[in-house]
């Protein structure tokens, strides 16, 4: 039987099933849903992680990081908070703590290696133990956008590396303090605290 | 723009993929469901498959992710088995075609290796991607290809095709 017949056969074993269209607003639905999910659970245990976090990482207890109650009359949105100071992102910093989707903390190694990442002259590289991601950025104050696309090698780990890639997409904002630097998602969270190598 | 060219791939792709899970041994509506999710996956972060050096390829992995996730979730209860312990009705395809032989041969192949053959003859993907997609070795492609192949050349069911062109 030469691959070519094996293909052959395979089709015709194929074209049995019929296929429907593709269900693209259940698809687009699901996505929704999914983002919500990911947003309550982060949003309810984060809590949980940041405890995790504080105890394992020291940098993350820094009093500068740690939640202040409102002053009366005022609210903890972004919209009406004080500006924040700017921040620098330049040069390579290590990943001192990744907090999953889920709010629970991910590790920061892979493979005996350290996640890092690096940022320098509006361009982003990572590294989580397994491959490479690079892109654009632009920061504004302490906003944080990628620009363009993270394209990233697709080397295969098995067991797979920490999802360091995947929060990334969720990081809106810099926030930097005498602890190190944190990367938090458009609700303030802290999604990645980073720390120059030298400070480790 | 992510929306258009996901619109546009998913719409090109959406038949292949659902074959391709069945192919990899799911019903046709355990097929579409595992895609629908794959999909979903892919969509969540589309600006990231969209700068992979191969887009299928990549797909293809989540696929692959999303269907093993959903086997292992999955109990049914049932046991695969090669032979009915009795029949309960004529056998009114004594006459099975090719593909039926086929479909046969491809459910006595083990996980892995049917899932090599999908991938390299049906999605038609490199033996590199493959190594990709399942996060092995090259090698490790190239042997359970071998297998799969001396299997399926020694499968009963396919018999009448040995020597086929």
């Amino acid at each position: 039987m030469t691959d070519h017949h094996l293909t052959d056969l395979l089709e015709r074993v194929a074209e049995r099933t019929d296929v429907g269209p593709a269900p693209l607003a259940a698809i687009r639905q699901g996505v929704r849903r999914r983002r919500r999910r990911n947003g309550v659970l982060g949003g309810a245990g984060l809590t949980a992680a940041v405890v995790a976090a504080t105890i394992a990482v020291p940098v993350l207890s820094n009093p500068g990081r740690e939640a202040t109650p409102p002053r009366p009359g005022t609210t903890q949105t972004p919209v009406v908070s004080p500006p924040a100071p700017e921040v620098r992102l330049d040069g390579t910093y290590i990943v001192i703590a990744l907090v999953r989707s889920n709010g629970r903390p991910a590790p920061t190694t892979y493979e005996h290696t350290r996640l890092h990442m690096s940022f320098r002259d509006g361009t982003v590289r990572a590294f989580d133990g397994c491959n490479e991601l690079s892109g654009r950025y632009v920061l504004q104050g302490t906003h944080l956008h990628w620009k363009g696309y993270l394209g990233s090698t697709l080397v295969g780990c098995i067991p797979g590396p920490p999802p360091f890639f995947d929060r990334l997409d969720d990081v809106t904002s810099v926030a930097h303090d005498q602890g190190g630097t944190y990367l938090e998602d458009a609700n303030g969270k802290v999604v990645v605290a980073l720390a120059r190598p030298d400070r480790r | 723009m992510d929306e258009d060219d996901f619109t546009t791939y998913v719409a090109a792709q959406w038949p292949r993929l659902v074959r391709s899970a069945v192919l990899l041994g799911c019903s046709p509506v355990e097929a579409e469901d595992v895609v629908q999710s794959a999909l979903e996956r892919c969509l969540l972060h589309w600006r990231r498959v969209r700068a992979a050096s191969d887009r299928d390829a990549y797909v293809h992995r989540v696929l692959i992710n999303t269907f093993t996730s959903a086997r292992r979730r999955r109990w049914t209860g049932e046991r695969p088995t090669a032979d009915l312990s009795e029949a309960v009705a004529p056998d009114e395809t004594s006459h099975v075609d090719d593909a039926d032989a086929m479909e046969r041969a491809l459910d006595r192949l083990g996980r892995d290796q049917r899932t090599a053959v999908v991938l390299r003859y049906y999605a038609h993907l490199t033996e590199e991607q493959m190594a990709t997609v399942l996060g092995v070795a090259r090698g490790t492609v190239k042997s359970r290809l071998g297998r799969a192949l001396a299997a399926l050349a020694e499968d009963p069911a396919l018999g009448d095709l040995r020597g086929a062109p």
